[in-house]
């Protein structure tokens, strides 16, 4: 059995961890088109800042692929799918047939779309060479911007900042995290982010970059103009499938899977970022861009492509950060919608900024955004995966004494030897 | 009690964990104290906690006692063979080696997506300073760990699923986690 995992980051590293805990002896090749083995492509703030070395990201040492047994191709991009025929072209020509394979491309970055977009000294921030680019026009640079407040965005200007560029961030609508966050939350990290020296404008969106080769200024939609030596795109993500056009895969935002995780070729699977599956919430096809998401997906896949058949669950939208010593967690649906009942504590305490929000509908929880006080935020990611009935929980959502004690008959497992079923009021001693 | 479609792992027989055997406990908090000393700097409780060093993560208790209807229940990590925090993990830093879960610190990046994850809520991180994430790691280096091994009524035992199910033999209701 040949196993092709196309794409080395979360998803396809985690391809090979599912393979190998059912089949320990068929081939698997990996390819990625960058030249470094899977890493962590989240911390590449940490590269920037120059507290992490390349190595540090790594997301394994190198002898795991050997142990492992997977043949590795690096730095070599996917150009042609045949899914009937079971073969994929390389860009270098070369033609590699499989048995099963896992599409894994991640997402690629949304495009700025204003006049200028292709100068010299705008960059994404995704991956190491973006940050390796990054790092050597820092030295000449006065002023930074980043468009798009998400949390791409903000982790490039956090890195900025961090070593020593002024930076401002330009975000096109009217709060940071629109995708993520409600308004008063956002406000909170916004207040944070802007007191710990990072400049903020919200509603400003730029129309030209000018300069001859280099940029050296931006034009935004309300007239003004600004010099500028750097500027990084952080506007959120989009499936990679360009590859796919003519592959006769189901494509939507992203590769369409089923529940578990294949297309509708039932030898290609596909997770990650480029993977559009149910969301745990609304039910409905979504692609929720998140590591764990990706991880998990990878995982599952790796296990069903090796022939033991696991269906997932679903992906959860959130993310969890932490900005200036600050932590953040969002999960799932956090924007007020119709017939949701809000549980809201805000601390204006003299450290402030710490911030709850609890979103449920037919008494069941569904989304929870917590600032600073993050603790047992799992515990409420249970809640929303096990989909369970808190009308007499409410009250204790979000104070200090919740805990998964309070809830354990909520979310365990009948006659599970694991989580047995406790019995109420009875008296159990030992025989 | 209804059934959820959350996915709790299964332990496969020969992976060791800590079992609680609830209705034993009577919160002495023995095990919190037990595992502040043998997290904390030179096996000293006094001197333990912080000591000055912003990047000591000495002397948090893995282990807590939280109220669980009429009982105390002891909550530590449950080591999950396919453990959510692993998941969610965005270093690398929690891995699965060997049925054991390996947690390197250096790798930590205080993300907070352990934390996001664990169902449990077993993963801690100060917010205040920026150390890495406390777990539970069954202390390898010791045969039985602190906790076990100064639990008055053995409400913690230390063992596989099939050892404790042996334990357990002959009671009626099991109330166990």
């Amino acid at each position: 059995m040949h196993y092709l995992i196309i794409g080395g980051c979360a998803a396809g590293l985690n391809g090979i961890e599912g393979i190998r805990k059912i089949d320990k002896e068929g081939e698997i090749t990996l390819i990625s088109e960058e030249k470094y083995p899977p890493y962590a492509r989240c911390l590449i703030t940490n590269y920037l800042i120059g507290t992490h070395t390349e190595e540090d990201l790594f997301l394994r040492e190198s002898s795991y692929y050997e142990k492992m047994k997977v043949n590795l191709i690096l730095g070599k991009k996917v150009v042609t799918v045949n899914a009937k025929n079971k073969n994929i072209i390389l860009n270098d020509g070369e033609k590699i047939s499989f048995d099963r394979m896992l599409i894994a491309t991640g997402s690629v970055s949304q495009r700025l779309d204003c006049k200028g977009e292709e100068k010299q000294g705008i960059f994404e921030f995704r991956n190491i060479q973006d940050v390796y680019n990054i790092k050597q026009m820092v030295e000449k640079c006065e002023k930074a911007f980043v468009f798009g407040g998400g949390l791409v965005g903000i982790k490039a200007a956090y890195g900025l900042n961090k070593i020593g560029v002024d930076v401002e961030m330009v975000v096109k609508s009217s709060q940071l995290f629109s995708r993520f966050l409600n308004k008063s939350a956002s406000n909170i990290i916004l207040n944070w982010i802007e007191k710990n020296g990072i400049k903020i404008t919200t509603k400003i969106a730029p129309v030209e970059i000018y300069g001859n080769k280099e940029i050296t200024g931006i034009r935004f939609d309300n007239g003004e103009e600004k010099k500028a030596q750097l500027g990084i795109i952080g506007k959120g993500v989009r499936a990679n499938i360009s590859f796919l056009k003519n592959s006769d895969l189901h494509l939507h935002w992203g590769v369409v899977v089923d529940e578990y995780l294949r297309t509708n070729f039932y030898d290609i699977f596909s997770a990650g970022d480029v993977a559009e599956t149910e969301d745990l919430i609304t039910g409905k096809p979504w692609i929720n861009p998140l590591w764990m998401n990706a991880q998990e997906q990878g995982y599952i896949a790796g296990i069903n492509m090796a022939g033991e058949m696991r269906s997932y669950p679903g992906s959860i939208a959130g993310n969890s950060a932490e900005f200036f010593g600050l932590p953040v967690i969002s999960l799932g649906e956090v924007k007020e919608t119709e017939n949701v009942e809000i549980i809201e504590s805000k601390d204006e305490g003299e450290k402030g900024y710490s911030y709850k929000r609890f979103i449920l509908k037919n008494n069941t929880l569904i989304g929870v955004v917590l600032i600073k006080d993050v603790e047992d935020a799992g515990v409420y990611l249970a809640l929303i995966r096990a989909k369970v009935n808190l009308q007499e929980y409410k009250d204790i959502l979000g104070k200090p004494w919740f805990n998964y004690g309070r809830i354990k008959d909520l979310i365990e497992i009948e006659n599970g030897f694991r989580e047995s079923i406790s019995p109420e009021g009875e008296k159990i001693f030992f025989k | 009690m209804n059934i959820k479609n959350i996915k709790i792992n299964k332990l496969s027989e020969n992976e060791k964990r800590i079992f609680v055997d609830i209705p034993r406990c009577m919160g002495c908090r023995a095990c919190e104290i037990a595992c502040i000393k043998k997290h904390s700097w030179k096996n000293n409780i006094d001197i333990g906690k912080r000591n000055g060093d912003i990047n000591d993560i000495n002397g948090i208790a893995r282990i807590r006692i939280v109220k669980y209807k009429t009982y105390a229940l002891p909550l530590q990590c449950r080591q999950c063979p396919e453990p959510y925090c692993y998941f969610a993990c965005i270093a690398g830093a929690i891995r699965i080696e060997e049925g054991n879960m390996i947690f390197e610190e250096d790798k930590c990046t205080h993300c907070y997506s352990c934390v996001m994850s664990c169902p449990y809520g077993v993963i801690h991180l100060e917010n205040d300073i920026l150390t890495p994430a406390i777990k539970c790691e069954l202390c390898s280096d010791e045969k039985i760990p602190p906790c076990v091994r100064v639990c008055p009524t053995r409400t913690l035992f230390l063992g596989n699923q099939q050892e404790f199910k042996k334990l357990l033999k002959g009671r009626k209701e099991k109330c166990i986690t």
